[in-house]
């Protein structure tokens, strides 16, 4: 974990410190579990929903991450972008970098199927499965 | 600044030259400072200020001091300035930068800019439009596109959105949208670069 980079973060006020919390840690990594399980499960019917839930995955390994050693990201608009900012910074030395700068292309890929009527593909949840698995891979290596 | 003179126009006196130019014609809404553009450009100090030396003396740039900092503007003053901004956005401009990134994607057969961009290539004037609008034309991996666009949003400096449509779609314009931007200014983008062959 880089402390300095994640100092940055602090300082610009895109992270705050709290106290940990290994319980929520371990709800949110359960929960990241059964998300990537339901993506791939329902991704051949439900593509649109499998890519959210796989999303929701890596989004939730993070949070767990964060929950485990006591940060959170600020309450203003963007929690998701600095999540991923966070991951950047926290899990940048378990050689994953590929994986966690996939996850904002995910998030805008997400607020794109969202907002713009863009039809995510069967091919863009099988990559964002293995993105999410590496990384919920990662954070339990990290938290064991 | 001894770099190449530019594959696409190759009538500048180096690709550089052209660079700085294309960046600080096109980026107008954007001024920058000779440090803050060799940063960006990746020019080296002591070049890119004799080239700016140059473009000045030349008429084609102008400068103002704010402190200790040089900010370079184009010279709309300039005799050359329609036909040197035109050129330059031909030849550095989005249409040209866009082009090979989205011909990577597999599953994009065209790709076309509409919107205030397009209508800047055509010979509209005005303010340089903010946001770069594309379509693309085919059946590409949606993360694929997505991280094109962030590429392309990093390198340009303005919001870069692809709006991904089938062919048949496409072909049939099916819908009030596609109707407006196909009657509305549309430049093809080209995959391979000029002098290139595919």
């Amino acid at each position: 974990m880089s402390s300095e980079k994640l100092a940055t973060l602090l300082a610009e006020g895109a992270i705050e410190r709290v106290k940990e919390d290994r319980k929520a840690a371990d709800l949110n990594l359960g929960s990241a579990e059964s998300h990537l399980r339901s993506a791939e499960a329902v991704a051949a019917d439900d593509s649109e929903g499998a890519f959210v839930l796989a999303y929701d995955a890596m989004r939730k390994a993070i949070l767990a991450h964060m929950q485990a050693n006591g940060f959170r990201v600020s309450a203003r608009p963007g929690a998701h972008y600095r999540t991923g900012l966070y991951a950047l910074s926290a899990l940048d030395e378990r050689g994953i970098d590929e994986h966690l700068a996939a996850f904002d292309d995910l998030r805008r890929l997400r607020n794109k199927s969202e907002y713009k009527a863009v039809r995510v593909e069967e091919t863009d949840v099988a990559e964002a499965v293995v993105h999410a698995r590496a990384i919920l891979d990662a954070v339990k290596v990290d938290l064991s | 600044m001894r770099t190449a003179a530019p594959q696409l126009l190759p009538i500048f006196r180096s690709d550089g030259q052209g660079r700085l130019l294309a960046r600080v014609y096109l980026g107008n809404d954007r001024p920058a400072s000779l440090a803050e553009l060799s940063r960006e450009l990746g020019l080296d100090d002591g070049g890119i200020t004799r080239e700016a030396d140059r473009l000045e003396r030349a008429g084609l740039m102008r400068s103002e001091r704010v402190g200790r900092s040089r900010i370079l503007y184009p010279n709309e003053e300039s005799p050359y300035y329609p036909e040197l901004y035109g050129l330059l956005l031909k030849g550095f401009g989005p249409a040209t930068v866009i082009g090979p990134e989205l011909g990577r994607i597999d599953g994009i057969e065209r790709a076309f800019l509409f919107g205030s961009w397009a209508a800047r290539y055509l010979g509209d004037s005005g303010r340089d439009p903010a946001d770069i609008d594309v379509i693309a034309v085919g059946r590409p991996s949606q993360l694929a596109v997505v991280r094109v666009e962030r590429a392309l949003s990093e390198r340009l400096g303005r919001e870069v959105n692809v709006t991904v449509v089938a062919p048949e779609e496409w072909d049939a314009a099916a819908s009030g949208f596609l109707r407006q931007v196909r009657e509305g200014p549309l430049v093809a983008v080209q995959f391979v670069p000029d002098g290139e062959q595919a």
